[in-house]
């Protein structure tokens, strides 16, 4: 069990503000459209397989929250569907070691992003009548889910690998 | 309590507490009223990030700089070498000086562009730049620079020099959220300027809107340019907003369906005009 502290709290509030801070400004990129890449669920993934506690929980809706006031629409929609990825990569880590095994890791992330797709998707749609064309299965959507879980590979897995490659390299 | 229990009733709490965010957000933006010192610290750091951006850039030009010249210095010692060294240097510079010149330049353009449509709008105006987009999949908006100090306000038309880019969604003191007229929830009364027929445009989420409202047999072809109708009096009458690029007529639809690509080109957003106010200046 992970204890409570402030310091990881307050480093998991700066990652959330810096993820969603650094998605507004690359939304040109992708002319302020539906992002390729999901920077805020990028760093829950990360923070929830990191610390599957139920602090990783409240980041994850921090996290949503925080994207839903940048973004002004609809206040709630990334909180919840942040909240559903946090709580099962939170479930599933429990379960499995997920961090050595890259295609079940690959296979999981895009599991993540479809959930979190899905969940905001249908919020938007149920409750704000908003209709987008060719519904959740439109390009944009596929692209995320390929694009997302190479991103998270890149940036969160790959270091880590080299450097349990250097640490196994030293000891032997 | 145990880790597990008490983190499904956790979750359980901030589902419901995210659902009644919604609800709420449904009826009249209930919450957001409710946080202003939130809405003003997101406005803080749009801001903050733009600056962070704009110096961020210089800084890693000089340090990626400060580092080839060192790595160039150690192994060039002839006096030769030196001298090229220098030139390069100086060449550099001015490489960065024309650089921020064309920059220039193409802002200058840009700003003479929406002067020319400021004069030809006759409506009262403020210049705005965006300072951020929306980090949500779910909306397609942006933040700008002006607030309701500069006298915009909810329901201030957007547009640029191109055609019209969006509506302000909500309007603070010092900046302002634009929903962009590729957000789903965007729809604009517009006229066909070559055939007079009248539609709908809505955005799709996408790059592309679509026409709607159209009977099928009405003359509309890809090429045609709409423009506003100014029909609400929102946006100013005759102006750009998107050219027809692809017609589908079904036998059986009262509608057809068009797709239509916006004048805006959102990927270059730059200076915009915000209509201050929708009576006309004498």
């Amino acid at each position: 069990m992970i204890r409570w502290s402030w310091k990881r709290a307050g480093v998991a509030l700066f990652l959330a503000f810096t993820a969603n801070g650094i998605q507004s400004l690359l939304s040109p990129l992708w002319h302020y459209s539906h992002p390729f890449l999901d920077l805020p669920l990028l760093v829950t993934i990360f923070y929830a397989s990191l610390y599957p506690t139920t602090g990783a929980l409240l980041m994850g809706w921090t996290t949503g929250l925080i994207q839903d006031i940048f973004s002004g629409n609809a206040l709630g929609i990334n909180a919840l569907s942040k909240l559903v990825v946090a709580y099962l990569v939170i479930t599933l880590e429990e379960k499995i070691e997920i961090q050595d095994l890259l295609p079940v890791q690959a296979a999981l992330l895009i599991l993540y992003v479809a959930i979190d797709g899905g969940v905001g998707y249908l919020a938007a749609t149920q409750f704000f009548q908003r209709s987008w064309q060719g519904g959740i299965f439109n390009p944009d959507f596929f692209l995320s889910l390929i694009i997302n879980p190479l991103i998270y590979l890149v940036i969160f897995h790959l270091p880590a690998r080299k450097k349990r490659r250097k640490l196994i390299g030293k000891g032997s | 309590m145990g880790e597990k229990r008490l983190r499904l009733t956790i979750f359980l709490f901030l589902f419901f507490l995210s659902l009644s965010g919604v609800m709420a957000d449904l009826k009249g933006k209930a919450l957001m009223k409710a946080l202003p010192p939130l809405e003003w610290a997101a406005g803080k750091l749009y801001l903050l990030a733009n600056q962070a951006k704009g110096k961020g850039i210089g800084e890693a030009e000089n340090l990626i700089q400060n580092i080839k010249s060192h790595f160039v210095s150690a192994k060039q010692l002839q006096k030769e070498i030196q001298e090229k060294e220098r030139l390069q240097k100086k060449i550099q510079k001015l490489n960065r000086k024309l650089t921020t010149y064309r920059e220039a330049y193409r802002e200058n353009k840009k700003l003479k562009a929406l002067l020319r449509v400021k004069d030809t709008l006759g409506y009262k105006t403020v210049g705005a730049y965006p300072i951020g987009g929306s980090p949500s999949p779910w909306s397609n908006s942006i933040v700008i620079n002006v607030g309701i100090k500069d006298g915009v306000d909810t329901g201030s038309a957007v547009l640029d020099d191109l055609g019209v880019v969006g509506i302000v969604e909500e309007a603070y003191k010092e900046w302002s959220k634009v929903t962009l007229i590729t957000d789903p929830s965007f729809s604009i009364h517009v006229v066909d300027s070559r055939s007079g027929v009248i539609g709908v445009v809505k955005g799709t989420g996408r790059k592309w809107c679509t026409l709607n409202y159209v009977v099928e047999d009405r003359d509309v072809k890809p090429g045609d340019l709409l423009v506003t109708s100014g029909m609400a009096g929102v946006y100013p009458k005759g102006y750009p907003v998107g050219t027809v690029v692809e017609i589908e007529r079904e036998p059986g639809n009262l509608f057809m369906e068009a797709w239509v690509k916006p004048q805006v080109r959102f990927s270059r957003l730059g200076y915009l005009l915000v209509v201050q106010s929708r009576r006309k200046v004498p």
